[in-house]
């Protein structure tokens, strides 16, 4: 049986808006990497036009596309920021 | 929604420029300069009676230690301070305070605009503006995703190497 890993993705800014929740958890194959957790997120038309201006964050580091998750990660989405 | 957050350049808590002036004073340092960015009652037309700041508590107070360290390093500013306020803000009060202190005026300047505008290009804030008829938006922002080029201003200088 093949091997999951439970990741938590959290929503930040407008993509919490348009994902009606601030967080989800998603069962991804073991060896998944960020791209595959979002590309799962790219099924969900409100969320899809927002991804390619958003950054990822697992835990507190920004990581890359290519980034491997792990079992338990938390990958924090995060759109174009606007403080100040 | 962000839980009660009190780090030290991320807090709910109004924040208090005189704690930073004191923290930094430095008599070597001629030059005070301070930035300090209030909450407006309009938006590209739009009246605006309130806002809202949500950021990534953890993250977001890494990111602005390390645009402190850069800035002292890139202008040689020997103290560079970095606050800004989550939650909800009415008009008029103060999200971010920036200090910087410097022997003279011309790199506290530099300094100054390089500290301000970077915390807003790459600190993860987001800032929702509440309107009179009590509908919403999340304020268009700057993308921090790989491949998207800060503006020239804020491009980091090669490090001086020693000789």
């Amino acid at each position: 049986m093949e091997s999951m890993n439970t990741i938590t993705i959290r929503f930040w800014g407008i993509t919490a808006r348009l994902a009606g929740t601030e967080q989800r958890v998603l069962q991804l194959s073991a060896g998944a990497r960020v791209a595959d957790a979002v590309e799962h997120l790219r099924q969900d038309a409100a969320l899809s036009g927002e991804l390619p201006r958003c950054a990822y964050a697992v835990g507190d580091d920004m990581v890359g596309l290519d980034h491997p998750l792990a079992d338990g990660d938390e990958l924090s989405v995060l759109p174009p920021v606007s403080g100040g | 929604m962000n839980p009660s957050v009190t780090l030290p350049h991320i807090q709910q808590q109004p924040l208090q420029l005189e704690a930073l002036l004191a923290q930094t004073e430095r008599p070597d340092c001629g030059a005070l300069a301070i930035f300090a960015g209030a909450v407006r009652n309009h938006h590209e037309g739009a009246a605006v009676s309130h806002l809202i700041y949500t950021a990534h508590p953890a993250l977001c107070n890494r990111i602005i230690a390390a645009i402190e360290q850069e800035t002292r390093e890139q202008f040689n500013v020997p103290e560079c301070r970095i606050v800004h306020r989550i939650g909800e803000l009415q008009i008029g009060e103060v999200a971010i305070v920036v200090v910087v202190r410097a022997p003279h005026r011309a790199e506290a300047f530099a300094a100054l605009r390089y500290a301000v505008d970077s915390t807003k290009h790459r600190a993860p804030i987001w800032k929702e503006e509440f309107y009179p008829d009590g509908s919403s938006s999340f304020v268009a922002g700057c993308c921090i995703a790989d491949g998207f080029e800060p503006p020239d201003h804020l491009k980091l200088l090669p490090k001086k190497e020693n000789t």
